[in-house]
């Protein structure tokens, strides 16, 4: 699992400059004492989430869109000093991801007291976070995290609306500072998680193509392997194709190997045809 | 080949946490040549009738299930 170290606390500042230069990019500079517009900032933001698009479906697997999305996070969202995310497998949650060890032990609170945003964004499929109250809402978690520092947080949902991928996890983004985050800073959490949903699913099923792919390719081939096996011995013995494969079935256990194993060998005259026996099960 | 047999089947492809899916692929793997469908239907105790070498080519896919797991054959296999 990939995380990012934690920076030090100094370069705080320098790091909100680096993120307002890179909303900024492709735009340019406003004099200091020039208001910046309002569509030049819709433009920069524009600009930056089409590149977060295009970013998140080149990811290659499934891990690595989620490593993505807490970089992204962290970068676009001002207050955002930490981000994970959390998955629901059954009825499990986990944190596959995480920009540092402070969110996953938050986190790891939430499963263990189960409560907390992130498991409520996940489980209504709203946002919840500070502004919802919470140290009211949750406040055997919330003492827990104020003790690791946090002074904010905001948990958005992974999902997409009208589909059957309503549960798909929630994006945790975690602030030192107590006011950490601004109804500017829930839309944009909304605008990435909107993108990091459908390329969850899409490379997630993705993943599950190639994995059936491969799947009916192994199987294939073992069917091959078995069907010359059995070809092998009905030609040598002069039996039926049943009483081939319960030939093999018991060299099978009695060698402690799989059936396709013991054909492979047949066929590759490893092993001797005529030591296998024929005889129908008693 | 009867009901009875396919809910030892059953029970024991729930015994090694295999998947319905993960069975037939198995079963298909070792050169089983009924249908998915039909599969499932004789898992729940819909399909009566199969010829016992196809029964036993599922068993066999259980039964290498539980070697994998250290438990030796499991389910016995149908004469035919």
């Amino acid at each position: 699992m990939s995380t990012i170290e934690e920076r030090p606390s100094g370069q705080h500042e320098a790091e909100l400059d680096e993120r307002e230069r890179r909303l900024g990019e492709g735009s340019e500079e406003p004099a200091a004492d020039t208001p910046v517009a309002e569509d030049d900032n819709d433009r920069s933001v524009a600009s930056t989430f089409a590149a977060i698009a295009l970013d998140l479906f080149s990811a290659g697997e499934l891990s690595e869109v989620l490593r993505r999305i807490v970089e992204v996070a962290t970068t676009v969202i001002d207050g955002c000093d930490l981000a994970s995310v959390t998955m629901l497998e059954g009825d499990k949650f986990s944190t596959p991801v995480y920009t540092h060890t402070n969110a996953l032990r938050v986190d790891e609170v939430q499963y263990s007291t189960e409560e907390g945003p992130c498991i409520d964004a996940l489980l209504s499929g709203t946002v919840h976070g500070t502004a919802t109250g919470w140290r009211e809402q949750w406040p055997d978690w919330a003492a827990r995290a104020e003790q690791a520092g946090i002074g904010s947080v905001l948990a958005v949902p992974l999902r997409i609306p009208n589909t059957e991928h309503l549960r798909l996890g929630a994006v945790n983004m975690y602030s030192y500072a107590g006011d950490g985050f601004t109804e500017a800073d829930q839309e944009v959490a909304l605008i990435l998680s909107a993108h990091a949903a459908i390329a969850a699913v899409v490379t997630r099923e993705r993943d599950e193509k190639e994995h059936q792919e491969r799947t009916f390719q192994e199987a294939l081939s073992s069917r091959d392997v078995i069907g010359q096996a059995k070809g092998m011995l009905m030609e040598r013995h002069r039996i039926s194709a049943e009483d081939a494969f319960d030939t093999l079935r018991r060299s099978s256990q009695g060698l402690n190997s799989k059936l396709r194993d013991v054909a492979r060998e047949l066929v590759q005259g490893s092993q001797d045809g005529e030591g296998l026996t024929a005889r129908p099960e008693g | 080949m009867t009901v009875g047999k396919s809910q030892v089947v059953e029970a024991a492809r729930r015994e090694v946490r295999l998947s319905r899916e993960d069975l037939y692929w198995r079963y298909f793997a070792l050169g089983g040549s009924v249908a998915r469908e039909a599969v499932d239907g004789y898992l729940e105790g819909q399909v009566e009738m199969w010829s016992a070498a196809e029964v036993n080519i599922l068993i066999q896919a259980v039964n290498e299930r539980f070697s994998e797991m250290g438990l030796g054959i499991q389910v016995p296999y149908v004469n035919h």
